[in-house]
């Protein structure tokens, strides 16, 4: 499949997962139909680097095998970076875990062999996945193990973030990585959470979590010297019923000295792996997991439906308004931006609603500018819809202002025709210039601070300001764009 | 010792005159499949081999192969062979050319390597030219990026007219090539400082449009990495001709300030970050004086909403001075009088 370069080629769909940086999204390629998972990144975000994350997404875009979701693409919308990716339809080993451990052995051994080709893979290269855990294994119907969210995921979404500010769970965490004594993540530390991660396909729950608090297990995790405190820190007795060959396995994984733990290339030829493979093993794996996610993708409705109150609730309408806050800088470019399902209706405004050609606005600036003004409308609606509790009636109706605001959006010939207005604007700027008149009154002062931005408010005393803010001074082109972004982001704060 | 050469037992120098022949095969071989495929096996070999992967060949071995790599062309039809090959081999070509490049010089000479680049500059051309197929500039942009580690290759390649193609090739579609091409860039004006300064002096006007397009570029990443390339390189010591041009330049203020104007903060930061040179510079030009005082309003309310409460470091104080400065700055309405009475 060609690589994805422009938002065009997608249609968004509803959210499916989010993280410390960003959204997940369910996504169409509109030319093929084809399901992906776009990870939504702000660049624009304060702790996100972009010359990391530029980084990752190469070292990504390398990695190439059945066992690591596949890499599509990267979109730079804006300060929105889009990182497609396959999308894996049987749901996360994590969210599989939760109907139980799993008792085949078989089972368990296909799946740690699947991860192991995919670490072995990422450290033949130098690559390390950081980050190894159920969440983060996901699972295809077919019976398909695939390793995700390394590298520029795990900085950006999971909850451990390098930069260390939340320290998630820790249940996965190898002894050396929370001390910290080998100056960072290493190879064998996959080893150490992909034991992890087989404990808990045969306990349900990863080593120490049915005891400890994520804090206390960091505290004992750090505490291990010896390969059989980890023995005693854990419930070991549940794994008396596996065989012995899996008990070795795990052991081997827990080795507690990162330079004595196995690599990834010793663990597939462990007689554990070797002795179950078999042909009978995949369409083993296959039935179990169509089982598990049959159950798991009912109750995920359920609560789908549960957590969309509002159908077509403004915040849902994500294919159109993914991203407004961008269009503003790239209005040259909105043909490039918009995908074609909204660019048809602009084109098609151009002549024939507007029954005149207004003075001093072409139709194409006319149309830039509406869309413009209905991104603020969004924006404020949305960011009320954020900061406040609204009734739905109070949202309905906040939204069927905007949508009366937008059909005003019309100029209008002045009597003696030698001046056009849009008509909205108009009204807009008669009511402020009112409330600015009001604010020398006592109770006026009142009104005008509960309508008008505090910076607007204040300008307005300012004789020096308003003036060169009322247009009187010729501004060059710079000027003007400095203003414009400060009069928005002035009142972005009010 | 491995497989490959008990079964095709060869010398170092008949191994390496095998791979050329085989590469060139690439070509105009009527089985590329199979070519394809020799190759492969060849490189594969060579790849475990010279970067030590192999523990069980000794290192003499990955030493003479290494030497004989460095005496025939070999070097320039692995490059040439880059575009026929498939993601996997291409990766082995890396890891060849990185472990020829990591060897220590030998007795006060310069690596064999190198040398050999040098006598025939046709391979860096060709690496220079790799991102002209976006599918190799993953490759080729890290064997560049290691070769101009060395001062002479570097040299090499800057001067040479492809560099300017490096302003062009960040603009295409595909992200990793943006990402790889804009570090390759990164990595052309920042190593070997002197290097680069000197090719600046004779460069200057140039260089300043080119750069100055990408940082007006519509891509968010690479409107501020050539933003901050360019503050980078503005504040090498041996670029300081440089700076001195660029702080004169009206042009370039007016960039910077449509930095500062656009909506996402860190665009804004990477502007402050340029906006402090112009400041900085002392006797400024009168050209740049005006802006500056025609924009004074402008500035002390950018420097209003100017949100730095998360930052650390020394840029407190550097807006504190650059706002102090414009405070000092006279107001428009005289300047107005000022030239109306001229």
């Amino acid at each position: 499949m060609s690589r994805i370069t422009s938002p065009a080629q997608l249609q968004i769909c509803e959210e499916v997962g989010r993280g410390g940086f960003g959204v997940v999204y369910r996504a169409l390629v509109v030319e093929s139909g084809k399901e992906v998972a776009v990870k939504e990144i702000d660049l624009d975000h304060e702790l996100a680097d972009i010359y990391e994350v530029s980084r990752e997404i190469q070292i990504l875009s390398e990695c190439r095998l059945p066992n690591i979701t596949a890499y599509l693409g990267c979109v730079v919308n804006g300060s929105k970076l889009w990182v497609v990716m396959e999308f894996v339809d049987g749901g996360l080993l994590y969210d599989l875990l939760h109907e139980g451990p799993i008792t085949d052995e078989r089972l368990i051994a296909d799946i740690a062999k699947q991860i192991l080709l995919a670490l072995d893979y990422l450290h033949n290269q130098g690559k390390i996945h950081r980050d190894l855990k159920s969440q983060n294994i996901l699972l295809t119907l077919d019976g398909r193990v695939k390793l995700t969210d390394f590298g520029v995921s795990t900085q950006l979404f999971s909850s451990y973030s390098r930069r260390n500010t939340t320290v998630g769970t820790p249940y996965w965490m190898a002894p050396e990585i929370i001390v910290n004594s080998s100056g960072g993540h290493n190879l064998q530390a996959d080893i150490w959470s992909l034991g992890c991660c087989v404990f808990e396909m045969c306990t349900g729950k990863p080593p120490l979590q049915d005891r400890y608090s994520p804090m206390q297990a960091l505290r004992i995790i750090s505490g291990f010297e010896k390969d059989s405190d980890f023995w005693n820190a854990v419930d070991s007795e549940s794994l008396a019923v596996f065989l012995p060959s899996l008990r070795d396995f795990l052991n081997q994984c827990m080795t507690v000295d990162p330079a004595k733990r196995p690599t990834a290339k010793f663990l597939l030829n462990h007689e554990f792996i070797k002795s179950q493979e078999g042909s009978g093993v995949h369409s083993l794996l296959q039935k179990f997991i169509a089982a598990r996610t049959g159950q798991h993708i009912k109750t995920d409705l359920s609560k789908f439906h549960k957590t969309r109150p509002l159908a077509d609730d403004h915040r849902n309408t994500k294919t159109i308004q993914f991203d407004f806050s961008t269009i503003k800088e790239d209005n040259r470019d909105l043909s490039v931006l918009t995908p074609p399902s909204l660019r048809q209706p602009l084109d098609r405004l151009d002549s024939p609603s507007y029954p005149y050609t207004p003075k001093g606005y072409s139709a194409q600036k006319l149309q830039l500018m509406k869309s413009e003004y209905q991104k603020i409308l969004d924006k404020s609606l949305f960011k009320l819809d954020q900061r406040t509790k609204l009734l739905p009636y109070q949202h309905s109706q906040l939204a069927s202002l905007n949508d009366q605001m937008l059909n005003l959006f019309v100029p209008v010939q002045s009597l003696d025709n030698a001046q056009t207005k849009l008509l909205v604007g108009q009204h807009i700027k008669n009511i402020l210039k009112e409330l600015s008149k009001k604010q020398a009154e006592l109770n006026g002062s009142h009104l005008s601070r509960s309508f008008l931005p505090s910076s607007l408010a204040a300008n307005s005393n300012d004789k020096k300001v308003s003036r060169s803010s009322s247009g009187n001074l010729p501004m060059d082109e710079v000027e003007r764009s400095l203003l414009s972004s400060w009069i928005e982001s002035s009142s972005r704060r009010s | 010792m491995s497989f490959l050469f008990k079964r095709i037992p060869k010398t170092p120098a008949e191994f390496v005159r095998v791979l050329e022949e085989l590469l060139i095969k690439l070509d105009s071989s009527g089985d590329p499949k199979k070519a394809l495929e020799d190759v492969n096996r060849y490189l594969r070999q060579l790849k475990l081999v010279i970067s030590g992967e192999d523990t069980s060949s000794p290192l003499e071995l990955a030493h003479l192969l290494a030497n004989e790599l460095c005496h025939l062309e070999c070097l320039y039809y692995m490059v040439l062979g880059l575009r026929k090959m498939d993601f996997d081999l291409r990766k082995d070509v890396v890891s060849v050319f990185s472990a020829l490049l990591k060897k220590p010089n030998g007795n006060g000479l310069e690596k064999p390597v190198v040398q050999a680049l040098l006598l025939q500059p046709e391979t860096l051309v060709l690496l220079m030219r790799g991102p002209e197929h976006e599918e190799l500039a993953l490759s080729c942009g890290k064997i560049l990026r290691e070769c101009i580690l060395n001062e002479q290759l570097h040299a090499y390649v800057l001067y040479l007219p492809y560099f300017w193609s490096y302003f062009e090739y960040p603009q295409r579609q595909q992200f990793e090539t943006i990402a790889e091409t804009v570090q390759t860039l990164e990595a052309l004006l920042t190593r070997n400082p002197r290097l680069v300064g000197q090719f600046l002096v004779s460069n200057r006007e140039h260089f300043l449009v080119r750069i100055n397009s990408l940082v007006q570029s519509d891509n968010y990443v690479l409107k501020r990495r050539s933003a901050r390339l360019l503050c980078d390189i503005l504040l090498q010591k041996s670029c300081q001709a440089f700076l001195f041009e660029y702080t004169d330049d009206p042009t370039s203020l007016k960039i910077v300030m449509m930095l500062l104007s656009d909506k996402l903060r860190n665009v804004n930061l990477e502007g402050f970050q340029l906006l402090r040179l112009f400041f900085a510079k002392p006797k400024k030009t009168q050209k740049i004086f005006d802006i500056f005082v025609k924009n004074k309003e402008n500035f002390l309310r950018f420097f209003d909403n100017f949100d730095i409460s998360d930052l650390g470091g020394s840029i407190y104080e550097e807006r504190d001075f650059i706002v102090n400065e414009i405070r000092k700055l006279p107001n428009i309405e005289r300047v107005e009088m000022a030239t109306q009475s001229n």
